[in-house]
């Protein structure tokens, strides 16, 4: 397995053809693959690693870094941007205010918003669930742009003890992109672990986790708002049943558990011959 | 071979493999609990045992490979064991808290064991260790003797990753926007703690068994296993994270569950802890903080090299812990 892992035991294609073939595997895992920062990291550093090879720590290292640069760029790339957001909120206020189902006034409630203009009138609810959810779209691209840099800086650091170990440790196999890439992994997960411990890391990983429930909790009464308006049932309406549900759940069982108290105390009454006391 | 080729066949092999069986030891349902089925192996010989599993994987990661199934070892030492199955929560269990867990489910799974008012022994794993902890705590009587596998106790130790993660979380938040927390969620944080691993390397060594049946069974029944994760019921995920991850009250007695405080000290039972030296999901001192918390000197330790899988299906774990488990129960 060893030999065959060479670059040279075969035409350079096989090399290119095995990455293609890892990415599709990892496109095929959709969620616990592509929509993962860390495999689209790892993809970028095996593409990388890829590229026509030569033996040049400091070229391949440069290589790596620029594709880590480019990684980040196309991730930025594709977080939402306001102009989407924008136009969700449009569609979301025609759908959610059919009385209002005019563009002019859609349009003016956001405007508003950008504006932050008081909220007034028979829509001013809704101009404020519009500002909550701007506000919270915000605050989530910020702190999920501070977790990507965290990522980024990681993925950095590792290149750099990559570049120190090909310098140093003379034993490593140059010729072997997988051999290259184990290494490349193993260091970047020390360096994970000791960066996971510091303050910062936490912080950045609370600060997108609590962001995107902040996002969740400000966008959910607009979406539950236009399922209301369109007849079909919202989170809202299935929140109010479950709770409803619960209670009579916790009241059945409170009922069973006074019930069996009861006959155990008219059994044993009866088991000791005393008048049961209705 | 070349690498592509034998990557492209060890995919197209385990395609060919899968669905891949989650258990291999045969069980037959003899109860259900509000949200769990209570299964039954082996013939019915023997003290019974009470297995608590994690409410956050699947438990048939005891009982993953024939040659080492923690359940099938149990069974052979001669113990009647019983393994409390809980079930996909669905959107109506929200509300279910971790008293409902105690005061019904494994409540009612230990009075359906006690035979002769001789209650059932119990092991509990990872977080069903807490449960079966605080369980014991809470209902001195119902429980013959403790043991827990790699289970936290004390969830501030330095080495702590997770709970340093969680600390800062606003959970209450998190369960308000999703009601049940989404198994991908919980993954996402279990995976973020070894990524380049396990986004990076672990589907590359594939090409390395491309001819091996029975390795690439065993990486995709593991794989079913990793992700084969049930939704949290949000208010139980919410104190069970705030209480126990970031205010760490299992170990300070400040917590109520079932009507009753869950004291350590107030466990009579005989306890057996085993933990994992390299585990990075239960670091082994948070584990091992449960000795001095116990207020009786019944009490065995053992701590096994490696991580927190290999408690369930390392060889060393067979060799060393389940053996030595079963003869401590049978003198109990």
């Amino acid at each position: 397995m060893a030999q065959d892992d060479q670059r040279n035991d075969g035409p350079d294609a096989d090399w290119q053809a095995w990455f293609d073939l890892w990415r599709d595997g990892l496109a095929a895992m959709g969620g616990a693959g592509r929509a993962s920062p860390w495999a689209a990291l790892t993809e970028a550093v095996w593409s990388a690693l890829g590229d026509e090879f030569e033996n040049d720590p400091a070229a391949l290292t440069d290589r790596l870094r620029r594709q880590c640069r480019q990684w980040r760029h196309d991730v930025r790339q594709t977080m939402p941007s306001s102009a989407w957001l924008m136009q969700t909120l449009i569609t979301l206020t025609h759908v959610a205010t059919p009385q209002a189902d005019d563009s002019g006034i859609a349009q003016g409630l956001f405007r508003d918003l950008a504006g932050r203009m008081p909220h007034l009138g028979p829509w001013q609810h809704h101009q404020a669930r519009l500002e909550a959810l701007d506000t919270a779209f915000e605050n989530y691209q910020q702190a999920l742009a501070a977790y990507l840099d965290e990522i980024g800086a990681i993925a950095e650091r590792s290149i750099d003890a990559l570049e120190e170990t090909l310098v140093h440790d003379s034993e490593i196999n140059r010729a072997n992109p997988r051999a290259m890439y184990d290494q490349w992994c193993r260091l970047a997960e020390q360096e994970y672990e000791r960066h996971i411990s510091s303050d910062q890391y936490a912080a950045a990983l609370s600060a997108v986790t609590n962001s995107w429930s902040e996002l969740q909790l400000a966008a959910q009464p607009l979406i539950d708002d236009c399922l209301d308006a369109l007849g079909m049932p919202s989170r809202r309406r299935l929140d109010e049943t479950q709770a409803a549900l619960e209670r009579l759940r916790r009241q059945h069982k409170a009922d069973t558990q006074a019930l069996r108290e009861r006959l155990a105390a008219l059994e044993s009454r009866l088991h000791h011959d005393d008048p049961v006391d209705d | 071979m070349a690498l592509s080729r034998q990557l492209e066949q060890a995919l197209t092999r385990a395609r060919d493999l899968q669905p891949v069986p989650a258990g291999t030891t045969a069980s037959e349902v003899v109860t259900t609990t509000p949200r769990a089925r209570l299964h039954h192996y082996g013939n019915g010989d023997g003290p019974p045992l009470l297995i608590i599993y994690s409410l956050v994987n699947r438990a048939y990661i005891l009982d993953i490979n024939a040659k080492r199934s923690v359940i099938a070892t149990l069974v052979a030492a001669g113990l009647d064991v019983y393994l409390l199955d809980w079930l996909y929560p669905d959107s109506t269990w929200r509300f279910d808290t971790l008293d409902d867990y105690l005061g019904e489910d494994i409540a009612e799974a230990t009075d359906y064991l006690t035979r002769d008012g001789q209650p059932p022994h119990v092991l509990g794993v990872c977080q069903g260790g807490v449960l079966a902890l605080s369980f014991a705590a809470a209902f001195p009587e119902a429980v013959r003797t403790v043991t827990t596998l790699v289970t936290p106790v004390d969830f501030h130790t330095s080495d702590d990753q997770l709970a340093r993660l969680a600390r800062r979380m606003d959970l209450a938040s998190l369960v308000a926007a999703t009601g049940n927390v989404p198994a991908a969620t919980l993954n996402a944080l279990f995976t973020s703690l070894k990524p380049f691993q396990l986004y990076g390397q672990r589907y590359l060594g594939l090409a390395d068994i491309a001819n091996d049946d029975q390795a690439l069974t065993e990486f995709l029944k593991l794989e079913r296993w990793m992700y084969d994760s049930p939704d949290q019921p949000g208010a139980a995920l919410l104190q069970f994270a705030r209480e126990f991850y970031q205010r760490n009250r299992l170990l300070t007695a400040e917590i109520e569950l079932a009507g009753r405080i869950i004291d350590l000290a107030a466990i009579r039972a005989p306890v057996f802890n085993a933990y994992a030296r390299d585990d990075h999901l239960v670091p082994a001192a948070a584990a091992a903080a449960l000795g001095p918390a116990l207020a009786h000197d019944d009490y065995k330790a053992i701590e096994l090299p490696g991580g927190h899988l290999g408690m369930f299906i390392s060889s060393a774990a067979h060799r060393e812990i389940y053996p030595t488990l079963a003869g401590w129960l049978h003198e109990r």
